[in-house]
Formats: structure tokens, C-alpha cells, sequence
């Protein structure tokens, strides 16, 4: 067995001992360590990919900690969490794909939901309401510029805090704020809608 | 429910990936990992992350090169100087904040500027090897030296010179800062003037070189980086972050700290670990060899720097 082959199987007794930050370093003199960090992060970057563009995802997983891989000699350590910088990168993969990403949700709008109130119960017949605005939502979503997009779902699905997006798109915190205002202000018919169902 | 849970709720899902999947991306990894150091030996010390697990099954040490030992196999500590990069750029777009110095496990020296995607490096090279697939390649003069400046990994503007001194340095944008007036600009205020990094050692084994470094975080000395300090953001356990066995408090130069072993096969002691803070109270790690006395690493720990 090599022993990065140790390091990028699926840990039998994951060990969660250091930041990071402390991978990232190791793995300029010990590449093999940065197998870790995909341990750590790649079922969570995987699925927001997925939502963004769907099954190619798959490809792109790969492609993404390649590429970390590389830029490791240039990561910043301020935060001791990589989120944000994989997150970065991330989008910028999404990004190469934008047209892709918005034919996506154009097509999940045209998706009819089959949806049955399991119970009938106010609660359960509200959450099915609400979730027959999804095709709504996603069409919204095709309609936003992609830079606004960008900072939207970094924020809704990655659940990075604002200064973090700043950090993983490389721009000010006062431009994060700005695209989310227009981003949310775009989504307010359906997002309002949904809220009045859940009411 | 707010805006963003809404999203999130209601948005498009995912499923999870399948192992498949994961099997794939992995593949795809271990390809660029094996690709790194092409013809060039491993280093059979484990990351960290799996130091606990390696050592229940074992453990690893990282035997030193016998050419980083005197004849009698012991090993003499010496001061050294601090650790600089050799060029400065006296000329910068405004925005770019301060530079992060590394260097890997070949000759490579980068000060990077800004960020990966937007930002601006500047590389010192023993050769021009590392500069390839270029496009739109044309001459310029920078410095009073005949220079190229191109086009790299599509969007990247690279200028590359050679020094007097031999060494070949290359200026390159990407992003926001590909701009060809912007490059040449910063590669013309490049002075030879060194910089120093943030973390480094005053003491270290005699004769032996820095192997890598990443200023803020890292820094390793020997032939495959058998001497390494990384600094640490959070509070790290003895045994459970670093598997660590006769752990026991030292003192550092009058700072508290803690070390311990490894320990191989036959419970025989092998590289060491310690844990303290350096002077400005950033805690760090220490590995070192187990072919050094533990007064010899904590001397080497009482002689981290950081900032």
C-alpha cells in the first residue's frame, strides 16, 4: 500500500485532530496529507455542486480538489477553515458551466411535482403548497445574473457567512451585500409566496 | 423561515454521492498526488490527520539522511539566519495586502500577492523550465535584461527574466491583474532586495536546508522535510490529535509546552512532538527526528519565530 493510498481511503476511525490550515501546510512537504481535506469536505462540496449542475457534479468533484491541490502553495491562512477557499473554487468551476447551471433550473421549472398532503393535516397540506412553488423558485433562480447567483447560494447552500463569500469570491464585503440585496430582491414574488404558504 | 432557509429548503436538491462517485474524484486526486514528485522518493512520515491510527498500527518514523549526521550519527544544532525571499516588487496595484511567501519540495520561491484567482505572483526559479505551454510569447526588455512576457493557462500574463545571478524571475497576473501594462509595470519595480517571512527557525541541525515553507503556517528543514513547525489555530491533544506517547510538560524558553514520541513497532520511542507557543504566544508544532535529544528539540522550539 502506498501511503497516500492510506490517506485518501474513507477513514474506518475518522480522526479529526487539526485545522485545516495545518492539512494544507503539511501537504506542501508531504502531499499525501492532503487527502484529508477531501475526506473532509468533498461529500458536502459534492452536493453543491449537484444542486447547482446536476449529475456532472460527479466530474467536477474531482476537478475541484485537483485544483486545490495545486493552488495549495498560495492558500492564506486566516481562517483555519478551508470552506470558504473550496467554496472559491467551486464556484469558479460552477462559473465555466453558467449556462449549463441555468438550463438546469429552467428545466426543474418545467418539472410538474406529483405532491399528496400525506395526512391532510393544515401543517402537511401547507408544506405541500409551498413545495409546489419549487418549479417557481428554480425558474427564478435561471433569471439571476450569475455573479449575483454566485453570492446567493454560497450563502444559502454553502453555508458560509457573508465575510466568508467575500473571501471565497475574492470581493469586498460591501459587493456581497449589494448582489445579495439584488439577488433577494429579484426572488421576492416567489420568496413571499412561499412564506404566505408556510404562514 | 428566512430568505436563505427558504432556498435552501425549497431549492433544487441533490442526492447524495454515490460511492462511486467519491471512488472517481479520489482516483482523480491520487493521480495529482503521484504526479507532484515525479522520480522522486516519498516521504514515508504520515500526515498528521492519521498519526494516532498509523501509530496503533505501528508506526512510522522518518529515518534521517546519514549525510544530515556527523560520522558519530549524532546530529550538532547551529544558529541560522532568518529565512528571505530574495526580490521585492517596489511597485504593486493598490488592493493586494501583504504577500504570502512559500516555496515547495523543489527549488520554487513564491511571494503570492492578493488572491489564487486574482492576484499577482512573483516567482524566483533556477531555471525556465517551469514556465511552459506558453502562448503569444513575444520579447521585451525588463531591468535592462532581455525578457518574455506570455500568456499562460488561459487568461494568465507571465513576465520572465534571468538575473545577473542566474536565478530567472517571473512576474504573473491572473484575473482581476492579467493585464499585460499592469505585469510589465511590476516586474520593471522588482529590486533585489530580500524580504523576510513571517515563521522561521534561529536554530537548526548544522548543514541542513529549508525544504519548504508556507510563511504563515509552515516550514521544514532536511532533505525530506524530517524537521517541521506548523502553526496551530486551535488547542491540539497529546495523544488524540497527534498519537502522541510519554507526553509531559516542558518548558520553552519559559513558555509552557508539552512533548512526546512516537512510538515504532517494538514501543521504541521514535520521532518527537511538541506543542508550546512561540514569543508573540501563536502556538506551533514541532516534529523532529527521534536521532535528536529532547533538550536539542526543545532548543530548536525555543528558537521558533513567528511575525
Amino acid at each position: 500500500m502506498r501511503a497516500h493510498d492510506l490517506a485518501l481511503s474513507p477513514p474506518e476511525d475518522p480522526v479529526q485532530p487539526v485545522d485545516d490550515h495545518a492539512i494544507i501546510a503539511l501537504s506542501l512537504t508531504q502531499p499525501d496529507a492532503f487527502g484529508a481535506l477531501f475526506e473532509r469536505h468533498s461529500r458536502e462540496l459534492h452536493r453543491f455542486l449537484s444542486r447547482r449542475l446536476g449529475a456532472i457534479a460527479d466530474d467536477l468533484l474531482g476537478d475541484l480538489f485537483v485544483a486545490a491541490f495545486e493552488l495549495r502553495t498560495r492558500y492564506r491562512a486566516e481562517l483555519a477553515d478551508a470552506r470558504p477557499w473550496l467554496y472559491g473554487i467551486a464556484a469558479n468551476l460552477v462559473r465555466r458551466h453558467h449556462r449549463a447551471e441555468a438550463t438546469r433550473y429552467r428545466a426543474l421549472g418545467r418539472t410538474p411535482l406529483a405532491l399528496v398532503a400525506a395526512d391532510g393535516s393544515g401543517e402537511a397540506v401547507a408544506l405541500a403548497d409551498a413545495a409546489a412553488l419549487r418549479p417557481r423558485l428554480a425558474t427564478a433562480l435561471a433569471e439571476l445574473k450569475a455573479a449575483d447567483r454566485d453570492v446567493l447560494l454560497l450563502l444559502a447552500w454553502g453555508q458560509l457567512e457573508q465575510a466568508e463569500v467575500a473571501a471565497a469570491l475574492g470581493i469586498p464585503l460591501g459587493t456581497v451585500r449589494s448582489r445579495l440585496h439584488r439577488a433577494r430582491q429579484q426572488l421576492r414574488p416567489v420568496l413571499d409566496d412561499l412564506q404566505g404558504e408556510l404562514r | 423561515m428566512n430568505d436563505l432557509d427558504l432556498l435552501d429548503r425549497f431549492g433544487p436538491s441533490a442526492p447524495e454521492p454515490s460511492d462511486a462517485a467519491l471512488a472517481a474524484a479520489r482516483a482523480r486526486l491520487s493521480a495529482a498526488l503521484d504526479a507532484t514528485t515525479p522520480g522522486v522518493r516519498r516521504t514515508r512520515r504520515l500526515p498528521l490527520l492519521v498519526a494516532a491510527s498509523v501509530v496503533a498500527a505501528g508506526g512510522a518514523g522518518i529515518a534521517v539522511a546519514p549525510a544530515l549526521m556527523g560520522s558519530d550519527h549524532s546530529i550538532a544544532l547551529a544558529a541560522v539566519d532568518p529565512l528571505t525571499f530574495p526580490v521585492t516588487p517596489t511597485w504593486l496595484p493598490a488592493g493586494l495586502g501583504d504577500p504570502v511567501f512559500s516555496k515547495d519540495s523543489s527549488t520554487l520561491m513564491f511571494a503570492s500577492y492578493g488572491r489564487p484567482q486574482d492576484g499577482i505572483n512573483v516567482v524566483v526559479s533556477p531555471t525556465p523550465d517551469n514556465w511552459e505551454d506558453r502562448e503569444h510569447e513575444r520579447a521585451i526588455e525588463v531591468r535592462g535584461h532581455d525578457a518574455t512576457v506570455f500568456e499562460q493557462d488561459p487568461g494568465d500574463v507571465v513576465v520572465v527574466w534571468k538575473q545577473d545571478d542566474g536565478d530567472y524571475i517571473g512576474v504573473s497576473g491572473r484575473g482581476d491583474f492579467a493585464d499585460e501594462q499592469v505585469i510589465e509595470h511590476v516586474a520593471e519595480s522588482v529590486a533585489d532586495r530580500s524580504q523576510r517571512v513571517d515563521l522561521f527557525l534561529t536554530v537548526a541541525p548544522a548543514g541542513w536546508q529549508v525544504q519548504a515553507y508556507q510563511s504563515d503556517m509552515h516550514v521544514s528543514y532536511g532533505e525530506r522535510g524530517e524537521l517541521s513547525v506548523t502553526l496551530l489555530s486551535s488547542q491540539a491533544d497529546p495523544s488524540s490529535d497527534f498519537g502522541a506517547k510519554n507526553v509531559h510538560d516542558v518548558s520553552v524558553d519559559g513558555r509552557t509546552g508539552w512533548i512526546g514520541n512516537y512510538v515504532g513497532d517494538s514501543g521504541t520511542p521514535r520521532d518527537w512532538v511538541l506543542v508550546a507557543p512561540a514569543p508573540d504566544g501563536r502556538e506551533f508544532v514541532l516534529q523532529a527526528p527521534g536521532e535528536l535529544s529532547e533538550d536539542q528539540v526543545i532548543e530548536i522550539a525555543a528558537g521558533v519565530r513567528h511575525r
